[in-house]
C-alpha cells in the first residue's frame, strides 16, 4: 500500500499558504457552484489565471478546491431557493427544498454537506486504489491503443451529449479540425495558421474554453436575468442529529460507491450520477413514500453521488490522460499549463505530483465540510450579489483571463470569437462539450493514428489485431449506434 | 433558417479545410504511405462534409413548426457589441479605464437605472482586478494613452 506516498503528498500540500489557498479556492468554487447559471467548468476556467504564477502543487490544489467546492455548492441553492446551482444538484431540489419549506433548511444543508464530504472521500479512496493500477496497465499501451482510447472517449461524450447524434458528431469534428491548427507535431509543417505567428502553437485552450463555456453562457444568462437573482432566504433549523445520520449511512455508502464508478465512465459525470443514486435510494428505502416530500435520504443520495463522481472522474484523467467530462477537460488544460501531463507516465516519473493531487482533493473536501457546517449562513449572504453585477464581472474575468495566458490581446479576440460560436451553437442545439474534448484529444488521436499506421505500413487492420484497441473500438461503435437503434425500436415519435 | 445557415457554415468549413489540406506539402515522414501532415485534416474534413450534409438534408426535411428559431435577445446583442468595443478600447485607452467604462456601461444596460452605487461598484471591481493582476500577479496589463 502506498500509504507513505500519500503521507508525503500531504507533507507537500500541508503548508500554511496551500491550506489558505485551498480554502479560498473551495469557497470560490462553492460560490460559482451555488450561483445559478454558472457551473464548475466555468469556475475552473475563469479562476485559472489566478494560478499561473503559483507553484504547481499549490495551483492544482486550488483548482481541485474550486472543482469539488462547485459540485457541492450547487446543493445550497437547490435546497434554499429550489433552483439548482449546477445541473448536478437538480435532484437535490426534490427533497431538499421541501425540507427548507418545512423550516428544516439547516438540517437539509447539513445533510447535503456531510453526504457530499463522505461521497468525495470514498471516491478519493477508490481513486487512490485504482488509478495507479490502471496507469500501470496503460504503460503497455502503444499508439493503436491510445488512438482507440481517444476515439472511445470522444464517441461516448458525443453520444451522451444533448442534441442529436449527428449534431454531436459535427461538433466533435469541428473541435478535431480546430486541433489541427498549428505546427504539425511530427514534422513541424505549419497548418491552417493563415500566416499568423500567434497560431503556430495552435489555439490556446484557455481562451477557447472560456469563450465556449463562460462567455456563451453569460450571453444566454442575460436573456433571463430576473430568474437568476438570488432571493433573500434565511437558514432555519439545526443540523441533522446523530440518529438521523446513522439512518442514512447505507444510502451514503451505496451512493458513494455507485457515484465513483459512474464518474469513471467517460461522459457520465456528476449529473447522471446524482439521478441514478436518487432512484436507487428510493428503490432501496424502507420509506420510499417520503421521497419528494422532504426525505433526508433523498438529500443524502444525490449529494453523495455527485461528489463521488468528482473522484471517479479523476481516475481516467490521471491514469490515462483522458478527460471524461467538461470540467475534467478544463482541469486537463490547467494541468498542462502547469507543465504536468496526466497519464501513465505521471505515475512512473512524477509520483509525488500524483499523490499531491490526491492529498489536495482530500483537503478540498475537508475545506467544504468545514465551510458548509460552520460558515454557511455567511456564505448565503455573499450569494446575494445581484446578477446585473455578477454577469459583467464574469465577462471582465474572461477578458483578463484570456489576456494573461500569453499577455496579448489576440487571445482575447479568440475568446470572444469562440464565445459567439458557442452562443450560436447552444441556441441552435449543437452540443459544446464535444468541441472542447475534441480540441484537447485531437492531437493525441492524430499522432497515435499516424504512428500506428506507420507501424503497420498503412494497414488499418492493426486496430483489429490488438485486443485492447479492438474492444475499445467495438464499444465506440456500439455507443454511436445505440441512439440510432434505440430510435428504431421506439415507436416513431410525432415530436421528433 | 438559422440552423441551416450554421450547418451550412460547418459544411463550408469542411470544404475550406479539405482544399487547404492539398497545400500542405507531404514530407518524407510517412509521406510514402500518405500519412503526412495533410492526412489527418483531410480525413476530418471529409467526415465533416459528409455529416454536415446529412444534417442539412435533415433540417430541410423538417417541418416548419419544428424548426429551431434563433431569437437573439436585444440584451445579448448589446453585450456582444460592448465586448467588441471593450476589446478595442483596452488597446487604445488602456486596461483600467476601459474596464471601468465597460463595467459601468454593462451594469447600466442590465439594470436600466442610473445609480451612483453601481458606478462605485464598477470602479471598485476595476481597481481590484487591476490590483490583483498588475500588482500581485505581475501581469503587464495593456496601456493606451491612459492606463
Amino acid at each position: 500500500m502506498e500509504l507513505n506516498l500519500l503521507l508525503e503528498g500531504f507533507q507537500e500540500v500541508l503548508i500554511p499558504l496551500n491550506i489558505l489557498i485551498v480554502f479560498g479556492g473551495t469557497l470560490m468554487g462553492m460560490l460559482f457552484g451555488a450561483m445559478p447559471g454558472i457551473n464548475a467548468s466555468m469556475g475552473v476556467a475563469l479562476l485559472l489565471p489566478l494560478t499561473y504564477g503559483m507553484p504547481p502543487i499549490t495551483a492544482l490544489t486550488m483548482l481541485l478546491g474550486i472543482y469539488c467546492g462547485a459540485i457541492y455548492g450547487g446543493s445550497i441553492t437547490a435546497i434554499l431557493i429550489n433552483t439548482p446551482g449546477t445541473t448536478a444538484a437538480a435532484c437535490t431540489t426534490f427533497d431538499g427544498h421541501p425540507l427548507a419549506a418545512q423550516g428544516k433548511a439547516g438540517k437539509a444543508i447539513g445533510m447535503a454537506t456531510i453526504s457530499s464530504f463522505a461521497g468525495g472521500i470514498i471516491s478519493i479512496i477508490i481513486l487512490i486504489l485504482l488509478a495507479p493500477v490502471l496507469a500501470r496497465v496503460a504503460l503497455k499501451f502503444g499508439p493503436p491503443e491510445y488512438f482507440a482510447l481517444a476515439v472511445f472517449g470522444l464517441s461516448i461524450i458525443t453520444s451522451l451529449s444533448s442534441g442529436t447524434l449527428v449534431k454531436g458528431l459535427i461538433a466533435g469534428f469541428f473541435g478535431l479540425m480546430l486541433g489541427t491548427v498549428g505546427m504539425d507535431m511530427m514534422n513541424g509543417t505549419p497548418r491552417y495558421t493563415f500566416g499568423q505567428v500567434a497560431l503556430l502553437d495552435g489555439f490556446s485552450f484557455i481562451p477557447v474554453l472560456i469563450g465556449l463555456f463562460a462567455v456563451s453562457q453569460i450571453l444566454i444568462n442575460v436573456e433571463k436575468l430576473e430568474s437568476l437573482n438570488m432571493k433573500d432566504s434565511k437558514i432555519l433549523g439545526l443540523l441533522p442529529t446523530l440518529k438521523e445520520l446513522k439512518s442514512v449511512v447505507p444510502t451514503i455508502l451505496r451512493s458513494s460507491l455507485l457515484g465513483s464508478f459512474i464518474g469513471i465512465l467517460p461522459g457520465a459525470g456528476a449529473t447522471i450520477s446524482s439521478f441514478i443514486c436518487y432512484n436507487e435510494a428510493k428503490r432501496w428505502s424502507k420509506t420510499p413514500e417520503k421521497f419528494g416530500k422532504g426525505s433526508l435520504e433523498g438529500v443524502a443520495a444525490p449529494e453523495a453521488g455527485n461528489n463521488a463522481a468528482t473522484g471517479g472522474a479523476m481516475v481516467p484523467l490521471l491514469s490515462l490522460g483522458i478527460p471524461g467530462s467538461e470540467t475534467t477537460a478544463v482541469l486537463l488544460g490547467a494541468f498542462m499549463i502547469q507543465g504536468i501531463s496526466p497519464g501513465p507516465l505521471l505515475f512512473r516519473d512524477n509520483i509525488g505530483v500524483a499523490y499531491g493531487i490526491f492529498a489536495g482533493l482530500i483537503l478540498a473536501n475537508i475545506a467544504f465540510l468545514i465551510i458548509g457546517l460552520f460558515g454557511v449562513k455567511g456564505f448565503v449572504k455573499v450569494l446575494q450579489i445581484p446578477t446585473r453585477i455578477l454577469m459583467p464581472l464574469i465577462l471582465t474575468l474572461a477578458f483578463v483571463g484570456s489576456y494573461s495566458v500569453k499577455n496579448n490581446l489576440i487571445n482575447v479576440g479568440i475568446m470572444l470569437g469562440f464565445g459567439l460560436v458557442g452562443y450560436f451553437m447552444k441556441k441552435l442545439k449543437f452540443p459544446i462539450t464535444p468541441v472542447v474534448l475534441a480540441l484537447i484529444l485531437g492531437p493525441m488521436a492524430e499522432s497515435n493514428l499516424r504512428r500506428a499506421l506507420i507501424m503497420s505500413e498503412g494497414q488499418w487492420s492493426i486496430f483489429m489485431q490488438r485486443p485492447i484497441s479492438l474492444v475499445l473500438l467495438i464499444i465506440t461503435v456500439l455507443s454511436l449506434l445505440y441512439p440510432i437503434i434505440r430510435d428504431m425500436i421506439k415507436k416513431p415519435d410525432p415530436q421528433a | 433558417m438559422a440552423e441551416k445557415i450554421l450547418t451550412g457554415l460547418f459544411f463550408l468549413f469542411g470544404i475550406v479545410w479539405l482544399t487547404m489540406s492539398y497545400d500542405l506539402a507531404s514530407s518524407n515522414f510517412g509521406g510514402g504511405l500518405g500519412l503526412g501532415p495533410d492526412f489527418f485534416p483531410r480525413l476530418l474534413a471529409i467526415l465533416m462534409i459528409i455529416f454536415s450534409l446529412i444534417q442539412l438534408v435533415r433540417t430541410f426535411r423538417k417541418d416548419k413548426k419544428d424548426e429551431i428559431k434563433l431569437n437573439v435577445h436585444g440584451l445579448s446583442a448589446v453585450i456582444i457589441a460592448s465586448c467588441i468595443a471593450y476589446l478595442f478600447a483596452i488597446g487604445i485607452i488602456g486596461y483600467l479605464v476601459s474596464t471601468f467604462l465597460f463595467l459601468t456601461g454593462v451594469i447600466y444596460v442590465l439594470s436600466r437605472k442610473r445609480s451612483i452605487k453601481d458606478v462605485i461598484i464598477a470602479l471598485g471591481i476595476s481597481l481590484a482586478l487591476y490590483g490583483i493582476f498588475q500588482l500581485v500577479l505581475k501581469v503587464p496589463l495593456p496601456t493606451g494613452f491612459l492606463i
